[in-house]
């Protein structure tokens, strides 16, 4: 290869790398954009006001869970005469019927069961057969739209009520707080995962004036934004709560996160249902990142939804998987071509990340407290074991191949020193790989054992990343879009 | 919401009282200083651990 072909090739490996700089440089500038919640959030702009609000409980099959989370709304500290609740049973086939019946009875009849007796088309049409009575009167000035299993804190409901005393705004989140009674280490990933997502991002999206999703079982509309955004949920995608969030900024209201308002919701404790689980939600992604094709990138006096920083977040967590492969490319490629610039460029690459890793990982920790005494260790593996020792590989140079041997009389070849160092430059990819091999470990019972301890080292992030691609690979092949129940045993402390 | 604008202990049967305008006003107030607290701890705090991490990787501490 002449000269001039080998920098220029060297200059595309270098600069798939810094490619895969970008989300870690995204994540970074959200979590710098936390504390200035500090002084920009919406409590200025709030007061006083308790509206009517009725509340939309979807419902198919949650005999186990309903009863518990109709007695916490019931008890919600919000005036008895401004709250109804409305369970839209689709079609259960269990006892739900009989629970929600009794609670009925129980609660003087402020609790509505509406059944839908064809049922099992998804989330999004069992909300609207619920929304359309809500609306067939005036009574209801706000509405709620929550999940069958979530507990809402006492105070959660005021506390998003009170931004819609902003006529600017059309909707308010809260923060929902992974809150099993018996986490497994797949639901503290996620309770770790849900400060980052949500208490840490949700927080920077306030800051920006633009807001990625209202929670899909903490989402309080005014009446005013439910009409505007046709009086229904979307049906078309696989994430209604997103097109929902982008129609109500799209018509120019504002939508809001509460952090004060905490819901407690059991998640999935196992790699198999948490698949099933954000392979919905990542196709969901796909599908509005396409619908809203023309929003992004182009600012506009309305909404923030197509401001450059607010672009470059959505992007590179949507393309994640795509820049981290890249950047293993990028490595392997310079390996071969010009393995001094390799080593600078791996250093460097990983510099950045560490230094993320520790703000990030220190902030989210601090953040929320309940959730970093619960699930401390799996914040600090959340990139995991593996991708530690790669960090620590960058910042001591030699200490795996060299240091660490030589304490035990060791010494390692030139063959081993070249799988090492492919090895560590390729970690990304490799971690997206083996995230399959977790799943297929946990379905194989003599094995299944092997699968928490492969978290460990492999890490939730890339396992998350793996999700993302499959989805990709899902969508672009078409197939079919079933909305599946993630299945909850009702054991939420609180 | 501070406790000036508490229900009495035991009283379950008023605890809506509590939320008078005042109260809420007061609970807005609250949470506002609470959010400000928070977050300029967190971030100090983070920040700090950060910078000793990378002073301590370049050998300076």
């Amino acid at each position: 290869m002449t000269g001039v072909g080998q920098d220029a090739l060297v200059a595309v490996f270098v600069a798939f790398v810094g490619i895969g700089v970008i989300p870690v440089l995204a994540g970074l500038y959200q979590y710098l954009l936390v504390p200035v919640h500090a002084f920009r959030n919406h409590l200025h702009a709030a007061a006083p006001r308790l509206p009517r609000v009725v509340v939309i409980v979807p419902a198919w099959n949650e005999g186990a869970v309903l009863a518990a989370s109709l007695d916490r709304l019931m008890g919600l500290e919000y005036p008895p005469d401004r709250l109804k609740v409305f369970v839209v049973d689709d079609a259960s086939t269990d006892d739900t019927p009989d629970v929600v019946r009794a609670k009925a009875a129980q609660y003087d009849d402020r609790i509505v069961h509406l059944r839908r007796e064809q049922g099992g088309q998804g989330k999004a049409h069992t909300l609207n057969h619920g929304i359309r009575y809500a609306l067939d009167d005036d009574w209801m000035q706000a509405l709620l739209i929550m999940d069958a299993d979530v507990i809402y804190r006492p105070d959660s409901l005021r506390r998003m009520a009170r931004h819609l005393a902003d006529e600017n705004v059309g909707a308010v989140t809260a923060f929902i707080r992974e809150g099993s009674g018996r986490p497994g280490t797949v639901a503290r990933f996620i309770g770790y995962e849900y400060v980052t997502a949500q208490a840490a991002a949700r927080r920077a999206q306030n800051v920006m004036g633009a807001m990625a999703c209202l929670a899909g079982g903490a989402q309080l509309h005014s009446r005013e934004n439910l009409l505007a955004v046709g009086g229904q949920v979307d049906t078309s995608t696989l994430a209604e709560d997103t097109y929902t969030t982008f129609l109500t900024q799209l018509n120019g209201r504002r939508v809001v996160f509460e952090p004060a308002a905490v819901v407690l919701a059991e998640e999935p404790d196992t790699i198999t249902a948490l698949w099933k689980q954000r392979v919905r939600w990542a196709r969901g992604n796909v599908q509005i990142t396409r619908t809203f094709a023309r929003v992004w990138f182009r600012p506009s006096r309305k909404h923030n939804l197509g401001s450059l920083d607010f672009g470059i977040i959505w992007f590179a967590i949507y393309l994640l998987p795509v820049a981290m492969t890249l950047a293993a490319v990028g490595l392997v490629g310079l390996y071969f071509v010009a393995s001094v610039t390799a080593t600078a460029v791996f250093e460097g690459f990983w510099w950045v990340a560490v230094s993320a890793y520790v703000f990030i990982t220190a902030t989210t920790l601090l953040l929320d407290r309940e959730t970093a005494r619960r699930s401390w260790f799996e914040g600090i593996v959340f990139p995991g074991l593996g991708a530690m020792v790669v960090m620590t590989a960058a910042w001591f140079p030699n200490l795996w191949e060299e240091r660490l041997p030589q304490l035990l009389g060791l010494e390692m070849t030139e063959t081993g020193r070249a799988v090492w160092t492919l090895t560590l430059y390729s970690w990304s990819v490799l971690a997206m790989l083996l995230a399959w091999v977790i799943r297929i470990l946990e379905r194989i019972r003599p094995v299944r054992w092997l699968a928490l301890p492969l978290l460990y080292v492999v890490g939730f992030g890339p396992v998350l990343c793996a999700i993302t691609l499959d989805a990709y690979v899902k969508q672009w092949r078409g197939a079919a879009a079933v909305w599946d129940k993630t299945e909850k045993t009702g054991r939420v402390m609180g | 919401m501070t406790g000036a604008h508490r229900a009495a202990a035991g009283d379950d049967t008023r605890w809506w009282a509590t939320l008078s305008s005042d109260a809420l006003e007061d609970e807005i107030r609250s949470n506002a200083r609470s959010e400000r607290r928070l977050l300029l701890v967190v971030a100090l705090v983070s920040a700090a651990i950060t910078i000793a991490v990378l002073l301590l990787h370049e050998g300076v501490l």
